[in-house]
């Protein structure tokens, strides 16, 4: 959904604004009603559901029988992995946004130029993006017929249509997509670094690779931090629209992802009480995630008041 | 809830029974249809535009409105509603289990008391939406699959364009003499699934005599790892093996499977025969669509049959209005709206009434004989949703990589079931019932 | 400088150049391959895959537009996007209002709710949602769409805007008050004349992102006349003929406004999605 998300920790101080006890819930009114609506009932539903199965036109209390279900579920425990494996991309994206950034921070020729095409694929649309890539990784496909004609007809490979090679076709789209969001905050919060302390650290001699270890990822930890969970809750529950547009799951439900899984299930299997265990799984997921980063953040908060 | 929506249905159904003339010209009434086909059967807008048009005219209280959905939204979107319990007053539905899981969830009402007994005996293919004595639909239009095959490739690749393939040894023969010329024998597109389903309908058929073989397996009374449920996983290997196939059949959408005969590059298609005329208009000519049975390897009972499912559309059980739904496709099923729906679409019509001298086409001819004379069930509307996606759309692109052996596509079928009988014991207790 | 310093100099300056220069290549291959194919023939296509059109062409636009009711798409994603992303606008600044600059009993438990829900995968939700929508007869409305996403966009609209309203001097805010203005006053006439840029930032952000949504919009505007370009652009993949060149026109056609407004307002989308990280 929206990137940018969760990363300051909530300011602390009060304001010595007067005003009746009230009104701050006057001002909160609309927005709590649309969440309840949008958030708070469908999970409230959901919770519900996952406990129950229908039978004889009944919903009926089953216990933990969903979930035990869900775990002897072959695709389920697939879906799960793939999504453990589309977190590897995590480790690549920050790397590789890193050092676009680093060099476009070093004023290489036309960098600006650089800068707008790189951000460039995130702001396409999912789903424009899978059916370019499509027709691109066809096994007919103009990448495929690039290679042969540069004479590598051996690295021509079934992209998309092998199910070893499927879930790494995918995720090397979405760090395509996903990729230029790392190189533009890096490189935003590089120009607000005093350039004194990259000064400092030359007059004293430091090589390159010690200023950036030195200077340039200190500076740079805590987007560097926001970025790695925006980009892990991404591959953990917001992975979707690439799935369904590129492979639909398969070949062989290679590409199968929780969410994928959730909607096949509520929608094409009709057994939605399934779907309902699967989404509190994601969600407990995602939950915990949240707090875990919400935790680091309060203690670095901290810190970073008495800095 | 259930039953009481049930219980509402039939207390509403003999309001109407009682009174229908009297709530008619008085009310008006709003019927909302949900429905598809478009996509398979070009044309078919047109003429449902037209229909309604002229229903309108002829009966002022009542407007219809149409909501065509996309291949992708049709289920998902039905569902919803039966989740709600609320939505269209008509809703398209695919042949067999498709209608039947929708009846067992609850969505739609029989229409055995909404249309007298002598206008649904013109109506083919009744039996796909036959459950414990009830018809829970109305067929629209059918729906076959022949093999289809370009005469003009055939003739250059040294193949006799007037003698159809009949052995699989023929079809394989046949597979080789393309190859040499350099022309995709077979185009098929597993990407994006639905294909899987299709070739399991019409190879899976060959070594069963009827359809309660599948179902006896699915309810658990046999297994698909016995051997004639392997079967066609080996003969589809086998066609694998000889080169019969596009070598991207993985990365292909069905559609792009289907594009690369239009294209003229492949000389075979397992299709529809919805999209004939489409073809036909696309290629430039009938003379280069002709239109064959599947060449056997086995000899079941369906094994010769041609196969053939009627799309159709049923009739919610939340709808006010069911009388008024049911009258309006009594209206699809009058001869003028037969004979206006082949001339748009180059389909035929699920009802004996067309005007058969309406079809000149030879090839749609040879349809229609096999439409009459050799029909025989489409399998893929006789497995749970569940074993047709996780098995066989799966497992037809785990072949085509060459991950899975036959002999383990077959377990991985039966586990499929196993799980889906635990998984959803009401189902399972439901299709026993059907299997009856 | 010695000689071989200067030598891996110029070496170094030489490999990031040139590793930048790949990437932005690899980023930017798939756009021109759209743009090259939306300009050719069905066979020119097939010939000639990624190099530039022989012969550019029109008619895929016209059959895109012909085909795909393209008017009536764009216009229905306009109005759902201007829609949600205005009146997400409003209720999230008066949130964050009251969290920025009043104290109430629960704030930061309903802040954390806020920030965890900014996770939700919309699917985990389409089946509760819809039944809540039909039973309210708000399915294939615009309002009722327009809800969806509104909720969706809250907790990220709110939580930039609480974080900018908390940059406000306090000093502004009391010399208003001295002047007798109320809490509304305050909010009307000083905070948000004061966040223009952040408005602006959270526009472009949340536009984007309601342009580019697939799901909700194939469920919930389920009529032909009210689909949204994203949904029309998702069924061209099952059309009954495969015609690249016109595929990739139509994706042209639904990205020019992105692209568009990404060239004009560079500044303010990349200002929107670093806000959330850097101050």
């Amino acid at each position: 959904m929206c990137t940018g998300e969760i990363y300051k920790p909530f300011l602390k101080r009060a304001d010595t604004m007067r005003y009746r006890p009230y009104e701050p819930w006057l001002y909160l009114a609309p927005m709590i009603v649309a969440l309840l609506f949008v958030f708070g009932y469908p999970v409230a539903r959901l919770v519900m559901m996952s406990f129950q199965r229908t039978s004889k036109g009944q919903e009926i209390f089953v216990g933990l029988t969903n979930y035990i279900a869900l775990f002897q579920d072959e695709v389920f425990l697939r879906a799960i992995r793939n999504n453990l494996t589309l977190v590897l991309n995590v480790p690549v994206m920050v790397a590789v946004a890193l050092l676009l950034a680093i060099f476009l921070f070093e004023r290489i020729r036309g960098w600006r130029i650089h800068q707008t095409t790189l951000f460039l694929p995130y702001l396409l649309p999912i789903v424009v993006v899978g059916i370019i890539f499509s027709y691109i990784f066809q096994l007919s496909g103009v990448l495929n017929e690039a290679l042969i004609a540069i004479g590598l007809p051996q690295l021509a490979l079934d992209w998309l249509g092998s199910p070893k090679l499927a879930l790494w076709t995918v995720m090397f789209v979405i760090i395509w997509k996903e990729v230029g969001l790392g190189v533009v905050l890096f490189l935003a919060r590089l120009m607000s670094v005093e350039e004194e302390l990259f000064d400092a650290a030359r007059i004293d001699g430091a090589n390159w690779w010690r200023l950036q270890w030195h200077i340039t990822i200190p500076q740079l930890s805590t987007v560097i931090e926001f970025f790695t969970v925006i980009s892990v809750i991404t591959m953990l529950s917001w992975v979707f629209n690439y799935v369904y547009v590129m492979t639909a799951g398969g070949p062989g439900n290679s590409t199968m992802v929780t969410e994928l899984y959730v909607y096949l299930q509520g929608f094409r299997y009709n057994q939605m009480n399934l779907a309902a265990a699967a989404s509190v799984l994601i969600l407990a997921i995602t939950g915990v995630l949240i707090f875990v980063q919400f935790r680091l953040r309060e203690r670095a908060g901290e810190e970073e008041v008495f800095a | 809830m259930k039953r009481l929506s049930y219980v509402l249905a039939v207390v509403a159904m003999l309001v109407f029974a009682v009174c229908p003339a009297a709530t008619q010209a008085a009310e008006p009434v709003k019927l909302v249809m949900w429905w598809w086909g478009e996509q398979e059967a070009p044309g078919a807008q047109k003429w449902l535009d037209e229909t309604i048009q002229l229903y309108q005219k002829e009966h002022p209280n009542v407007t219809i409105e149409a909501v065509l959905q996309s291949t992708d939204s049709l289920i998902p979107s039905f569902q919803s509603a039966i989740a709600a319990q609320e939505g269209p007053d008509i809703q398209y539905v695919w042949g067999g289990v498709w209608t039947l899981e929708f009846v067992w969830g609850g969505g739609l009402a029989p229409i055995d008391d909404l249309i007298p007994a002598e206008e649904l005996a013109h109506y083919i293919n009744n039996f796909e939406r036959t459950f414990e004595g009830k018809i829970w639909g109305v067929p629209w239009y059918l729906s076959g699959n022949p093999f289809v095959y370009n005469p003009s490739l055939f003739e250059k690749a040294g193949l006799d364009p007037q003698k159809p393939l009949e052995t699989w040894d023929e079809l394989i023969a046949a597979c080789k003499k393309l190859r040499a010329i350099d022309v995709i024998p077979i185009s098929g597109g597993l990407k994006d699934g639905w294909f899987g389903g299709w070739l399991y309908s019409i190879l899976g058929r060959q070594p069963h005599d009827s359809v309660k073989d599948i179902m006896d397996a699915v309810v658990g009374k046999t297994k698909f790892t016995d051997p004639k449920h392997v079967e066609w996983w080996k003969r589809l290997a086998e066609l694998r093996d000889a080169g019969c196939w596009n070598e991207d059949i993985n990365s292909l959408d069905y559609q792009q499977g289907m594009d690369r005969f239009v294209q003229g590059q492949a000389a075979m298609i397992f299709g529809n025969d919805t999209f004939l005329k489409g073809w036909a208009e696309t290629m430039g000519s009938w003379d280069n669509i002709g239109v064959m049975l599947v060449p056997k390897y086995a000899n079941g009972k369906m094994a010769n049959q041609y196969i053939v499912t009627a799309q159709g559309l049923g009739i919610t059980s939340w709808s006010q209005h069911k009388q008024e739904a049911a009258n309006f496709l009594m209206f699809l099923h009058t001869k003028d709206r037969l004979d206006a729906w082949f001339n748009y679409t180059g389909v035929l019509p699920a009802d004996d009434r067309l005007d058969v001298s309406l079809i000149k086409q030879p090839q749609l001819q040879q349809v229609y004989q096999w439409d009459t004379t050799i029909p025989g069930p489409n399998l893929e509307n006789f497995i749970p949703t569940m074993m047709d996606e996780q098995a066989n759309f799966a497992g037809t692109q785990l072949l085509f990589a060459g991950e899975k052996t036959p002999e383990e596509l077959a377990q991985m079928t039966q586990d499929v079931v196993d799980k889906w009988s635990e998984q959803n014991p009401e189902a399972l207790e439901n299709f026993t019932r059907w299997a009856q | 400088m010695s000689r071989s310093d200067r030598l891996w100099h110029w070496l170094g300056t030489f490999v990031r150049q040139a590793i930048v220069i790949v990437a932005t290549i690899v980023s930017l291959f798939p756009v021109y391959f759209m743009v090259v194919s939306a300009f050719k023939t069905r066979s020119e296509y097939i010939a000639n895959k990624w190099g530039l059109p022989v012969a550019p062409i029109l008619e895929n636009f016209v059959t895109a537009f012909a085909g795909e009711k393209f008017l009536i798409r764009f216009a229905n994603s306009i109005i759902l996007t201007v829609g949600s992303v205005s009146v997400s606008l409003i209720i999230a600044c008066l949130a964050a209002y009251a969290f920025a600059r009043m104290e109430f009993p629960g704030k930061r438990a309903i802040f954390n709710v806020l920030l965890s829900l900014m996770v939700v995968p919309p699917v985990v939700m389409l089946v509760p949602l819809f039944v809540s929508m039909v039973r309210l007869r708000l399915v294939n409305t615009y309002p009722g769409t327009t809800l969806i996403y509104v909720g969706l966009l809250l907790p990220f609209s709110v939580y930039l805007m609480t974080n900018f309203f908390r940059t406000v001097p306090r000093e502004i805010v009391e010399a208003a008050r001295i002047d007798g203005a109320s809490s509304l006053g305050v909010f009307w006439r000083i905070m948000m004349p004061l966040s223009a840029p952040a408005v602006i930032t959270l526009i472009v952000v949340n536009a984007l992102w309601v342009w580019n949504e697939l799901l909700i919009a194939l469920v919930f505007m389920q009529k032909d006349e009210l689909k949204t370009l994203m949904v029309g652009i998702a069924a061209l993949r099952s059309k009954h003929y495969v015609d690249i060149p016109v595929t990739m026109a139509g994706l042209f056609i639904a990205t020019l406004p992105i692209v568009v407004l990404y060239v004009f307002g560079q500044k303010y989308f990349i200002r929107g999605l670093v806000s959330g990280a850097v101050k």
